[in-house]
């Protein structure tokens, strides 16, 4: 027995708790991507802020560090290096005019930043998209799956591509902020000429935001929140696939808030962003994660956090008109 | 070799002419057979010796000498009951006992009518059922959230019946219903469980290192008997709840008074009146148009002979949601589970028992979802179609043998599609078998070794793996035992969820690339009694936990992905003591658990959970108390306190925003930073919870039972978990809360 409480007495020593908080420690942010054939896209730098402060906005920027993007050739040395400078207001910006991104090639980026060290990043572009079809100059809502278009793939190395489509309607109705009977503020439609107004779904959803004063401000909800957005990830195989190797993509109903012109931009992600953007939804809607258990985002920085990433795009236009 | 072959030959030997003991122990009042009831020898060379009755109620103590001995008869609940034999050389006694249940005569069973050994195997608890329907619970009394309270099992939050048993997450639990295992035990995402309590028997939940003749879960069992029925006269009852409604009707089977029965319970939410309010009264979407959930339970069985029984269960149980919204938007769910069981027991001689059973089970989720012309579904079924065939024999007090085989058919079907895209349709129909021997030996009376080893077998992926488990068993006196038990364990499924809501749960299997689970436990006990009213168990745990496999939890799109692209691989430990102080009797009844715990998980190839990390439900500390006492008249009140370290959460240490991404609506992604994954703890959790019960005669036409009862006294707001609102700057905390304060009332009535 004696034995035994000793051995309990063991294993409660053993047991003691070494799980601790993490300590703040400043890092530096990087927010850089490119765009496959076009010019590289100004580069911010920005700092971390502990959890619950204090925030320091006037240090938030990172404004004094020396920003390089090279192209690497296939046997990983530099072939080219383009500096980017500071352009004394947000963003780092290249120099040189004439840069475009290439298709499937390696790029790293590069920044001395004083007090935090180097901080590299590399990635992989995907090949460009290229529009075989165009969507439908017009459709009529919720008449079959949704508007289509026809494209050339994009690949990346080693995995399938990995698409987000963002929607924006282009010209969608303006509201404003009334008093209902009961004293209550809502939102109403303008009726402006030349703008739409929204589809029944979205429209019941209006009819329900509530505002607390005659300010679109004080609203809890706004109806230009309907009026675009991006989907999650979609690989691949979720699109039909042709003989002649382009895929059809569907743009479901559900991406529709407004009546009138749209632009649809499917754009093709490199892994880098494929990871970031799908670890960094975990942290906020953790699916099969236990609440309250949020993982770091998958980054490819290294010495700081943030994403340098590519993409391939292509734009679409089509209009929905009422049924 | 030679020394077991040996030591077989030292504890099977019969001494000449010895005799046997055997038959059915049953309630009085209704004819059921008592799971688990106790015999044990008053007197003569054999004084102390005792069996226990199998999941059929079946006895057996062999080996008696031929002389006149008194057999002593016992069950929690029951008065005992002594019986004098004379046994010839050589005789078989077949001797069937009734006990009266407790309240019909004034000696009512202690436990110490045990004997220690038989008191239960390491790792093993019945839940008494009694306890399970006094407890004050939540709307309804419910069995799991009273298998939470015992040491070693630990709950997530408040809303959550699942179970995590010794640092395993709910799905290495197993969940035999009537033999049958149940897939999806719960109702209302995972609030209750789907076991009416009206219509269970008995419980026994082994905790870790579990027998060979159970199998196909890493890490515990929950082994739930339904009852059979009154045999000797038509019985009902009906109970009226806050949530939920129960009926129950029983009798025995026409012309087979005595010797057949059946059983029917049904019981079903009934919550439509209030939603009909809402929606009449509140012009707000969300408000569900359909929101209930169902159970119904029935067995019929009858004794064929004295040798011969046969019986049939079905359980069928579901939960129905709809939500409208918006225009034309609405989302469903549809889970549920159904069983269905078909046994023939024989007893095959004087010492040996057979059980046979088909079994069926079918687990469905159907959600589905339109929002704005844009159809969701998300397909889960289950079918599992079994026939096992179980085989006991008792020859000597010395010597045990089990063995048994299981085989069936395992049918997973998992299909998600979007906007009429098909994105992944998996079909795993797989055959697979199982067999396990196990023997139970005493080379001495103060020794008990039990050795086993089960063959499992999946053909998808043609996966084999062998379990081995043994237990050693040393009696230190009259009451006190030593137990040390070590076993491999092996799992070929495992469930997708959310242990904030089981609506979506989906079950996945290995396969390509995809091996079983694998987990090794080592447990050593202490049980021994404290005076006549007193027990207390002690038991030190180890476990280790590989190749398990669950979702990566970033995937949005499975389009394309092979199957070991949905998974991520990862290890883990756990480690515990567990303390268990129980009294039995007297007026004051109740039970003391401490867990002294430790779990930790890694999944080595995703770079956000390389490092080890505690998971959510890790406590180091954990400990409930129940106590019951008996205040007269009817009367009686119980209270149930909890107190546990707070579970592990991430706090980040920062918050960042990567700006101006071209690509995302709103062109920012906020993220947050932290050094160690749930590397910070919430505030302990502690909650009282308080019910009084009165029981009486009602106008003579029936026996009613009211329960009062409060849960969270003090309403204290325990934390669930954070939130971030990056909308603010600094980023502003705040916390989800779980339960506050809540009343509960049922009457229950019995004719």
């Amino acid at each position: 027995m004696r034995r035994f409480v000793l051995l309990l007495t063991l294993v409660s020593l053993a047991a003691c708790d070494s799980v601790g908080s993490s300590e703040y420690v400043e890092q530096v942010v990087v927010s850089s991507f490119l765009e496959v054939g076009k010019r590289p896209r100004p580069v911010n730098l920005t700092r971390t802020f502990p959890l619950e402060g204090p925030v320091d906005l006037a240090r938030a920027l990172v404004t004094d560090a020396t920003v390089s993007i090279s192209l690497l050739a296939p046997d990983g040395s530099v072939e080219a290096t383009y500096p980017l400078e500071f352009d004394g207001t947000a963003q780092y910006r290249i120099l040189d005019t004439e840069v475009r991104v290439l298709p499937g090639r390696t790029y790293r980026f590069t920044a001395e930043v004083p007090g935090q060290g180097t901080i590299t990043a590399e990635t992989i572009t995907p090949t460009p998209i290229d529009l075989v079809q165009p969507a439908q100059e017009t459709v009529t809502y919720l008449d079959g799956l949704g508007p289509t278009f026809r494209v050339t793939p994009a690949s990346v190395p080693n995995r399938q591509s990995v698409y987000l489509i963002q929607v924006a309607a282009q010209a969608p109705d303006d509201f404003e902020v009334i008093e209902r009977e009961d004293g209550s503020f809502g939102v109403q439609r303008l009726f402006t000429d030349g703008r739409f107004g929204p589809t029944p779904d979205a429209a019941s959803f209006i009819e329900n935001i509530d505002c607390d004063r005659r300010d679109l401000d004080s609203c809890d909800f706004l109806p230009s929140d309907l009026a675009s957005g991006s989907s999650p990830l979609l690989n691949q195989e979720s699109y039909e696939s042709f003989p002649d190797g382009s895929i059809q993509v569907t743009v479901p109903w559900l991406a529709f808030g407004f009546y009138g012109p749209h632009k649809f931009t499917l754009n093709a992600l490199d892994a880098v962003l494929t990871d970031y953007i799908a670890t960094q939804a975990v942290q906020f809607n953790p699916t099969t994660l236990s609440p309250g258990e949020i993982p770091n985002i998958t980054s490819n920085v290294e010495g700081g956090l943030g994403v340098f990433g590519a993409y391939a795009a292509v734009e679409v236009f089509s209009t929905v008109v009422p049924e | 070799m030679r020394t077991l072959l040996l030591l077989l030959a030292l504890t099977t030997a019969p001494a000449s002419a010895q005799s046997v003991v055997n038959g059915f122990v049953r309630d009085a009042r209704s004819g059921e057979t008592l799971i688990g009831a106790n015999v044990i020898v008053l007197d003569g060379p054999a004084q102390g010796r005792g069996s226990a009755t199998n999941v059929q109620g079946f006895y057996t103590l062999g080996n008696l000498p031929s002389d006149s001995l008194t057999l002593r008869f016992s069950f929690i609940g029951f008065s005992s009951q002594t019986q004098r034999v004379g046994l010839q050389p050589g005789e078989t006694l077949r001797l069937d006992v009734e006990l009266a249940p407790e309240g019909e005569l004034d000696e009512v069973v202690v436990e110490a009518d045990e004997p220690i050994e038989e008191a239960a195997a390491i790792g093993t608890i019945d839940v008494p059922i009694r306890l399970v329907q006094d407890l004050p619970t939540a709307f309804e009394a419910d069995l799991f959230r009273a298998i939470q309270l015992l040491p070693g099992v630990k709950s997530s939050s408040d809303f959550s019946s699942g179970l995590y048993i010794r640092g395993g997450s709910p799905d290495q639990t197993l969940i035999l219903l009537d033999g049958t295992t149940v897939y999806n035990p719960t109702h209302f995402f995972g609030f209750f469980s789907t076991f009416n309590t009206d219509a269970i028997k008995d419980v026994r939940l082994y905790k870790g290192a579990y027998p060979a003749t159970y199998g196909g879960r890493l890490g515990s069992v929950i082994d739930i008997y339904n009852r059979d029925g009154n045999r000797n006269e038509l019985d009902g009852g009906l109970t009226v709840g806050l949530l939920a409604s129960r009926a129950d009707i029983e009798g025995p089977l026409p012309g087979m008074e005595g010797r057949g029965s059946f059983t029917l319970n049904a019981r079903r939410s009934t919550l439509e009146p209030l939603l009909a309010t809402l929606r009449e009264n509140l012009d707000q979407d969300g408000i569900p148009d359909k929101f209930y959930f169902y159970d119904l339970n029935a067995k019929v069985g009858a004794d064929l002979t004295d040798r011969d029984r046969v019986s049939v269960a079905a359980y069928a149980g579901q939960d129905i949601v709809g939500v409208p919204f918006g225009e034309s938007s609405q989302f469903n769910l549809n889970y549920g589970n159904r069983t269905f069981s078909a046994a023939y027991n024989r007893i095959l001689g004087e010492t040996t028992f057979l059980q046979t059973r088909a079994t069926a089970s079918r687990y469905f989720s159907l959600p589905t979802a339109e929002i704005f012309g844009t159809e969701f579904t998300n397909v889960n079924t289950v079918d599992d179609y079994s026939g096992r065939v179980d085989l006991e024999w008792l020859p000597s007090e010395r010597f045990e043998l089990s063995t048994g085989a299981w085989a069936g058919r395992f049918e997973l079907n998992f299909e998600q599609s979007f906007n009429g895209q098909t994105q992944i349709d998996f079909e795993s129909p797989s055959y697979y078998a199982n067999g396990y021997v196990q023997t139970k030996l005493r080379p001495t009376p103060d020794w008990i070794v039990t050795g086993g080893v089960r063959a499992e077998y999946f053909a998808n992926g043609d996966y084999l793996r062998f379990s081995p488990q043994v237990q050693l068993e040393r009696k230190l006196g009259t009451n006190t035992i030593l137990q040390l038990a070590a076993g491999q364990y092996h799992q070929f499924l495992s469930l997708i969820s959310n242990e904030a809501f089981s609506g979506f749960d989906t079950w996945v299997t290995v396969g390509e690339g995809v091996p079983p689970q694998e987990s090794e436990q080592v447990v050593l006990g202490l049980k021994t009694r404290l005076g006549d009213q007193y027990r207390l168990d002690v038991e030190l745990y180890g476990r280790t936990l590989r190749e398990l496999f669950d979702q990566r939890p970033e995937l949005q799109d499975v389009s394309g992905l092979e199957y070991q692209e949905l998974f991520r691989f990862g290890e883990g430990f756990a480690y515990g003591a567990e303390i268990l102080l129980e009294k039995g009797v007297g007026r004051l009844t109740g039970l003391i658990g401490y867990t002294l715990g430790v779990t930790r998980r890694r999944y080595p190839l995703e770079p956000a959970f390389t490092e080890t990390f505690p998971p959510k439900y890790d406590r180091l500390h954990d400990l409930n108390v129940v106590a019951t006492f008996k205040l007269g008249r009817g009367w009686s009140a119980t209270a149930v306190g909890k107190y546990a370290t707070g579970q592990a959460y991430t706090l980040p240490s920062a918050t960042y925003t990567v700006p101006d991404v071209p690509i995302v609506d709103g062109g920012r992604l906020d993220g947050l930073f932290s050094s160690q994954l749930n590397g910070a703890r919430l505030p302990p959790y502690h909650r009282v919870d308080l019910g009084f019960k009165r029981a009486g005669g009602f106008f003579g036409v029936a026996q009613y039972e009211l329960q009062l009862q409060v849960i969270n006294v003090y309403s204290r707001r325990n934390v669930w978990f954070p939130v971030f609102d990056f909308d603010s700057v600094p980023v502003d905390v705040s916390f989800v809360r779980q339960l506050p304060i809540l009343p509960n009332v049922s009457l229950s009535l019995d004719f």
